[in-house]
């Protein structure tokens, strides 16, 4: 048992320097990309981000592999795209719509684990970054390469990773320059979660405020004998706001519910009809592989035909 | 005449004896037969890039299964029968690549599918079982006779005299008659598992015995793409033979995919993947055949080359499942990485290798391919539609790739009892024969970069990847080199 877990152990560390080695390369490459203007080394830089996303699939397991699957098919399609405009504007709102995707595709996902995003984050956007300044420089943009300056940053946020550097000062200020980026990197990830638990706890405070209220005023109302005063009225139309408030929150939050439900249910359909279409093709391949006169038919028609072709065309 | 025959006499001669040693002095069995492979190298003339390197990639495969072959065989079948047909069939296969001449060329392709037919019909033939039969026969008809048909054709427009004197690449062939143009196509598409003829390969490759089938997969499918990679040679109508090529790749890369991601026998997996990717590589041809661009056979030889190697491993590593676990269903594995972890972790650096991480050939293969086909993005659809297919291919492997990576690696899987690990133990030492030929798929660039820069190859895009390449070992190996050191200090800290 002790053997087994060790080995396990042991798998997983292998796996974890994968993931470190292929971040470390996406930098590498990129950035050398980037110094010498060279599109192979870019290409190559995205390809290994490619790998990334790959390898996360692989940690994660089956049920967010379709998720990882679509986001390397979305990020290869828009970034080959790139290649068809030379306008700095399209490849921008490219570069934008890739991370936006990247994006929204791991905050959907329940079964991500935050570190692993961390990383793909990261090379994500240091990707989509580096590329538009390379692009922006070739068009004429000279501005544009400071941001080269973000590489470095990235840069540190792994070296923040290591114990033996984290106390160096140099490092804690890049720390601290990155760790600001990532906040607001988590930030724009959680605002859609963060959203939907404040509406929910706001709706429901709102509408428990009112009701105290109006209790209150009822109570106070029996205990003054004041059955006459407006009050009631005002309570009354108080709540009335409150209601209203109530099925605007309730209609925003049943929106944001139904868009996750679309997405997963999506995502279910999508596999259960591609699933469907593979068994009918199965299907008929498997009637055309027993179909014993089907077979002998394909046979003898290629020998006759070869035949044909052999004594009309050739020794003619 | 005389220095040619010697390298092939030589290294058949040391092979031959290999092979009669074996049984017997099972390890100078063992090394003679990987000198004799060896050896063949000097067939290499690197007049062709195609041929060179796949024959480069047929001698390192034939070196790994040399070893890992007589092992398996002893395990499964209890004798070492296997061993001299699997060693005929990789030198037969080395010997068509290496044809100077089209009679040459026939003959050993006649040979390597007799061969084929024999190793998909062993376990009949060992064991008495009908299903192995059934796969051969079905390989016989869909496979054999349609790429004899059509290799007989070209036979019949060469003639003999030609077929005997000029050099195959200098052949007068005339496919010009669009009937005659398709047959031959598809008579080799059929060989690479192409649409309408690839139903036979995943019966075929899941049935033969695991070495046998990353032969089969690994470089017999290969076959297929080069007889198309020669017709370039010949007079064709390029456009209908290429889109008749993209047509039907098209359709396998996506079918081939959806299959290998929907399968839940890990043998069966591997096969259908094979369609997929032969059919990606068979569609990089096509567009060369409509560019006359150097660069998408530059692609097709990488990738070609790139998925020799992983289906080699790949199907290594499924024998040894089998032979561990007796099983092949996905769902009852899950626990290989407890019991052999250094298969696991080469079967995952392969899976990367194959997806495009440095400095392996597969990342090589993958920028070339997209860099080839964002080179001509803007001109025609053709292109945009390769993209999107090639993209697909990609998205697809990732999951087929995920779904087998779950025989390794999965947490609730049911860990074997001590008895059942003691009793695999015999098994286990198949593990480094998987982990060399992961390795190779990460040396072969070495190897490649090397005969780049003796000047041997051409090869442009490489040397603009050479930085990006150097950069990425020297960063593999420090960060290796980090890790194995921290590790021994986190290792004495414990045993202090």
């Amino acid at each position: 048992m002790k053997e087994q877990k060790l080995s396990e152990q042991y798998v997983n560390s292998v796996r974890n320097f994968f993931y470190v080695f292929i971040l470390l390369s996406i930098i590498a490459t990129t950035t050398y990309g980037i110094i010498t203007k060279d599109i192979v080394s870019l290409e190559g830089g995205f390809k290994i981000a490619i790998v990334l996303v790959a390898l996360n699939a692989v940690i994660q397991g089956i049920q967010t592999a379709v998720v990882f699957a679509a986001t390397v098919f979305t990020l290869l399609i828009l970034f080959y795209s790139t290649h068809l405009s030379y306008s700095v504007a399209t490849n921008l709102i490219m570069y934008i719509v890739t991370y936006t995707s990247i994006l929204i595709m791991y905050s959907t996902n329940p079964n991500v684990n935050e570190r692993k995003i961390k990383y793909v984050e990261v090379g994500a956007l240091y990707y989509v970054i580096a590329s538009f300044a390379w692009t922006t420089t070739e068009e004429g943009m000279h501005w544009m390469p400071a941001v080269i300056a973000i590489p470095f940053a990235a840069f540190a946020m792994f070296l923040s990773y290591s114990k033996t550097l984290r106390n160096k000062g140099i490092v804690s200020y890049l720390m601290s320059v990155t760790s600001s980026i990532q906040s607001k990197i988590n930030a724009l990830v959680e605002l859609y979660i963060k959203s939907k638990c404040v509406a929910t706890s706001g709706r429901t405070r709102v509408f428990m405020t009112i009701e105290i209220l109006s209790n209150k005023v009822r109570s106070l109302k029996h205990y003054i004998g004041f059955e006459r005063i407006d009050l009631d009225r005002k309570v009354g139309a108080l709540s009335e706001v409150g209601g209203c408030l109530d099925t605007q929150l309730y209609k925003f939050i049943s929106v944001m519910n139904s868009t996750t439900k679309f997405f997963t249910e999506l995502e279910h359909r999508m596999t259960e009809k591609l699933r469907r279409i593979s068994l009918a093709i199965e299907k008929l391949q498997y009637a055309m592989e027993h179909n014993f006169t089907l077979l002998l038919l394909l046979v003898s028609m290629f020998v006759l035909t070869a035949l044909l072709i052999y004594i009309v065309v050739i020794s003619s | 005449m005389y220095s040619s025959l010697a390298t092939i006499a030589v290294p058949l001669a040391f092979i031959f004896a290999g092979s009669v040693l074996t049984p017997r002095f099972r390890v100078y069995g063992i090394v003679i037969r990987v000198i004799g492979f060896a050896l063949f190298s000097l067939n290499i003339s690197f007049s062709d890039l195609f041929s060179s390197l796949i024959l480069l990639t047929c001698i390192i495969v034939g070196v790994v299964i040399s070893g890992y072959s007589v092992k398996y065989s002893i395990l499964k079948y209890g004798n070492t029968n296997l061993v001299p047909l699997l060693d005929l069939f990789v030198v037969s296969m080395i010997l068509v690549f290496a044809s100077q001449y089209l009679i040459e060329f026939i003959t050993f392709w006649l040979l390597t599918e007799l061969l084929g037919f024999f190793l998909i019909a062993y376990d009949y033939m060992a064991r008495g079982d009908v299903v192995a039969l059934y796969a051969a026969v079905k390989y016989l008809l869909f496979s054999m006779i349609p790429t004899d048909i059509a290799l007989f054709i070209i036979l019949a427009l060469v003639g003999f005299e030609e077929a005997f004197t000029v050099p195959i690449r200098e052949t007068f062939v005339n496919l010009t008659n669009p009937a005659i143009l398709i047959m031959v196509i598809v008579g080799f598409f059929s060989k690479a598992a192409i649409f309408p003829l690839h139903f036979w390969l995943p019966d075929a490759h899941s049935i033969a015995p695991a070495p046998a089938s990353a032969l089969l997969s690994g470089l017999m499918v290969k076959m297929g793409i080069y007889g198309l990679y020669l017709i370039s040679f010949y007079r064709i109508d390029t456009s209908l033979a290429a889109y008749t090529m993209l047509f039907s790749g098209f359709l396998t890369v996506v079918y081939g995919a959806l299959q290998a991601s929907l399968q839940r026998d890990i043998k069966r997996l591997l096969a259908y993947s094979t369609t997929s990717n032969t059919a990606l590589i068979t569609a990089a041809l096509a567009l060369y055949f409509l560019t006359m661009d150097r660069v998408f056979v530059e692609a097709t030889i990488l990738y070609t080359v790139a998925h020799s190697f992983y289906k080699v491993t790949m199907f290594l590593d499924s024998g040894l499942i089998e032979l561990v676990t007796h099983e092949r269903y996905i769902e009852r594995l899950g626990y290989m990485s407890k019991v052999v972890p250094l298969e696991s972790i080469a079967i995952l650096s392969t899976i990367l290798a194959i997806l495009g991480m440095p400095p392996s050939t597969g990342f090589i293969a993958k920028v070339f391919l997209f860099t080839a086909i964002s080179k001509y993005l803007a001109k025609s659809w053709v292109y945009l539609a390769m993209l999107v297919i090639a993209s697909i291919k990609v998205a697809l492997s990732i999951i087929y790739n995920v779904v087998y990576l779950k025989s390794h690696y999965r947490g609730d899987a049911k860990v074997p009892s001590i008895e059942d690990i003691e009793r695999s133990k015999s098994v286990l030492s198949l593990q480094h024969y998987v982990l060399a030929s992961s390795l190779s798929i990460y040396l072969f660039v070495a190897a490649l970069l090397v005969i780049k820069y003796t000047g041997y190859i051409e090869l442009e895009l490489l040397r603009k990847m050479f930085t990006t390449l150097l950069i990425s070992t020297i960063l593999f190996i420090v960060l290796g080199a980090t890790m194995y050191t921290m590790t021994k200090g986190l290792s004495k800290e414990r045993s202090a």
